[in-house]
């Protein structure tokens, strides 16, 4: 399976397969998770309907954690095995995860107005989750710095690897550090603590941002070996013309 | 349905300045994000239809074959 996947015309076969249904997921999951938590789910008793904030807020936030672990783990695939669609994957994921990490910092912020009286406080984990959102631009930015793509992936690769010391910061943050954000309340050893009524429609986004990466990545990983392979032809066809 | 009535559900208990611009503001950004990508995957296959015409072959590179 997995040395199978290193083939680019059997991966995109797999990716064709799988986007519809991770469109569908996509759809599906963030308009019923959101539809529950904006018509159905209740309010919180102490803050009110901002609560509702959290339907985005809190799987933008997982989202942006979750696609840099896929990205780290891609990306030493990548180096370790020269494997080279994992190093596509690692490239394509990137501008996803810092578009879900942008959401949950600007979410954060309208959240943090009403409820905490600022817009953004320096606090360990609103601090972290920034850092997360600065290591995806310049994993996006060390892709375009070089000219020669094999150097661009290695540089970007390292980076990705380096980078990934700030999840278990951002996730241990709410504990190491005194701070304003709350602490977990999901993901906990003693499980959820929180009522049904406000974690389904949150697990439900939360599958539904999940397809939508999966959706993203089968347009933006094809489109990546596309540019590759013309690429190639371009330097073969080159190559050709010189030899005659 | 928790809501009485659509101003009720409009207004969000006072906080809609905040709760409003949150979902747009991640709606407005998924889908710009899944139009951008879709753009890419356009110009990219039509780099990858030129090339093959350049190359003058079937245009599959040999070292993608199946």
């Amino acid at each position: 399976m997995f040395h199978a996947l290193a083939n680019p015309a059997r991966f995109l076969r797999l990716m064709a397969v799988i986007r519809p249904w991770a469109a569908g997921v996509a759809i599906v999951g963030l308009a019923a998770g959101l539809g529950w938590g904006l018509l159905y789910s209740p309010p919180d008793y102490q803050q009110g309907e901002t609560v509702r904030i959290m339907y985005i807020h809190v799987p933008a936030a997982w989202m942006g954690m979750f696609i840099y672990a896929a990205m780290a783990v891609a990306s030493a695939t990548a180096l370790i095995w020269r494997h080279p669609v994992a190093e596509l994957v690692a490239k394509a994921s990137a501008p996803v995860g810092a578009v879900f990490t942008l959401i949950c910092l600007l979410t954060g912020a309208l959240w943090g107005k009403p409820m905490w009286g600022a817009w953004w406080v320096w606090d360990a984990r609103l601090t972290s989750m920034l850092i997360l959102f600065f290591i995806y631009l310049g994993y996006m930015a060390l892709w375009e710095a070089f000219d020669d793509p094999a150097r661009a992936g290695r540089a970007a690769a390292i980076l990705a690897l380096v980078g990934a010391v700030n999840l278990p910061i951002i996730k241990f943050s709410v504990d190491w550090w005194n701070t304003m954000h709350q602490p977990a309340s999901v993901l906990t050893l003693a499980g959820p603590k929180i009522h049904p009524d406000i974690l389904w429609p949150l697990l439900i986004t939360a599958l539904g941002a999940k397809g939508y990466y999966v959706w993203l990545l089968t347009l933006r990983v094809r489109a990546e070996i596309l540019s590759r392979q013309a690429r190639i032809l371009r330097f073969a066809a080159a190559t050709d013309r010189r030899a005659d | 349905m928790y809501w009485a009535s659509l101003g009720d559900f409009l207004a969000m208990g006072g906080h809609a300045a905040y709760i409003w611009p949150a979902f747009a503001i991640a709606l407005a950004v998924l889908l710009g994000l899944a139009l951008l990508s879709r753009i890419r995957l356009k110009t990219a296959e039509r780099e990858h239809a030129e090339a093959r015409r350049e190359a003058g072959r079937d245009g599959t590179p040999d070292e993608v074959r199946p």
